[in-house]
């Protein structure tokens, strides 16, 4: 019991690493695309086929919806890496998941006479969009970066990459649910007192305000 | 003061909304989503689609490539890809098949829109797809070949680019077409310029 939040967080620690090491490899493998290397192609639908469809499947579809879709995004997003810019690291990642989003919201849109948009696609998607969300998550990278493992890991479970419960996030972190809800609102406060000094963020948010 | 009091203390505290917000714009990104091997495993068959779907696309970066470099030739849609098709010995089926194309030699307002998408994505502007439109309803209702015309056309007439060459000639023979034949060829050119105006809205 002693090491076993310790050893869950050092593999949440080997997880980060292996996703920045990720990062870059995945941006080589856009421009390898740009140049036209087969090879380069079907890598990007090894890797990504199954996250577009485990990405679909979180949003609502059935599995077989969400594997046509993925497969139909692998096609279509393949074809527009020509119009990628790389700009920052990780960049490639989110600019396919922007497209993916895009085509999650046009799908439940031609379903929309049968079945209700989710609510969390119902907010209309703007054509900068993808650029202001792009500066928004290399803003909030940077700022998980500076929290210690312990409130990365909360954040990433509780408001990132799932909404887990407090009782599985505590399972995962090897504590009490009670003592995960306390440090997800310390970890919380923290990411708030760093972003809201974060000019990215200030930008995003006056342009959501006005809502150009 | 415990863990549990704190906790019951926080009980109804929320994150702002603007925080909220933040969160929001980053799921949205999927950026945050189950990185490379945590997504759960496809099955061999998905994997396979998921090859198939990255092939063709390569093939038609391929071909976009080409026709980057040939330009506008007056030339049928179907001689045109199949030229690409050619010069870059890349399988036109799959392609085909993936544009929901079953014939590339038949334009109608049928299959219209999917040779429109097809376009597009080689990169073709409108009036070039409509020009490969048109040159390929003329071959198919017997008029003499595009190229021969322009060449005859070209003593007497202006000057002007190939594909003004190419329009001028096509509005001669279309001045001869019977009223169904010209009714089916307008209605073709209305799907694939509403299918072009479709997909440039959604960018």
């Amino acid at each position: 019991m002693q090491d076993g939040p310790a050893a869950k967080f050092r593999g949440e620690e080997v997880l980060l690493m292996r996703v920045a090491r990720s990062d870059k490899y995945i941006e080589e493998l856009a421009t390898r695309m740009l140049f036209f290397e087969e090879e380069a192609f079907a890598e990007f639908a090894e890797i990504f086929g199954p996250r577009l469809r485990a990405y679909f499947v979180k949003r609502g579809l059935s599995a077989g919806d969400a594997e046509d879709l993925s497969v139909s995004c692998v096609t279509d997003i393949a074809l527009k890496v020509n119009r990628y810019t790389p700009v920052r690291e990780g960049g490639f990642t989110s600019w396919v998941f922007a497209l993916a989003y895009h085509s999650l919201v046009d799908w439940w849109r031609s379903r929309r006479t049968t079945e209700p948009l989710p609510e969390n696609l119902s907010s209309p998607a703007r054509p900068d969009d993808d650029e202001a969300d792009a500066e928004v998550v290399a803003a909030v990278r940077q700022a998980l970066n500076l929290l210690n493992d312990a409130d990365r890991s909360i954040i990433l479970l509780r408001e990132l990459e799932g909404s887990y419960t407090y009782e599985e996030v505590a399972e995962h972190l090897g504590i009490r649910a009670n003592a995960a809800r306390v440090r997800h609102h310390r970890a919380l406060k923290k990411l708030k007192a760093i972003l809201e000094e974060d000019p990215r963020i200030v930008k995003f948010l006056s342009r959501q305000r006005v809502g150009v | 003061m415990g863990e549990e009091t704190t906790a019951f203390k926080i009980e109804s505290y929320e994150s702002p909304e603007w925080l909220a917000e933040v969160f929001d714009a980053c799921r949205r990104s999927g950026s945050f989503c189950p990185a490379e091997g945590e997504a759960e495993q496809a099955s061999p068959d998905l994997m396979a689609k998921y090859a198939e779907a990255a092939k063709v696309a390569h093939h038609v970066a391929l071909l976009r490539k080409e026709r980057q470099r040939v330009g506008f030739i007056p030339l049928s849609f179907a001689d045109y890809i199949n030229g690409l098709v050619k010069v870059n010995s890349v399988p036109l089926g799959p392609v085909l098949k993936w544009f929901g194309i079953e014939d590339l030699a038949i334009p109608d307002p049928s299959s219209a829109r999917a040779f429109a998408r097809l376009a597009q994505e080689l990169g073709m502007s409108l009036r070039e797809s409509l020009a490969h439109l048109r040159i390929g309803f003329a071959a198919l209702i017997d008029a003499a070949p595009i190229p021969l015309l322009l060449a005859r056309h070209r003593p007497s007439g202006l000057r002007g680019s190939q594909m003004e060459e190419c329009e001028a000639v096509l509005g001669e023979i279309e001045s001869d077409y019977d009223l169904q034949s010209l009714r089916q060829l307008r209605r073709t050119e209305f799907e694939v310029r509403a299918a072009y105006r479709e997909m440039e809205k959604a960018g």
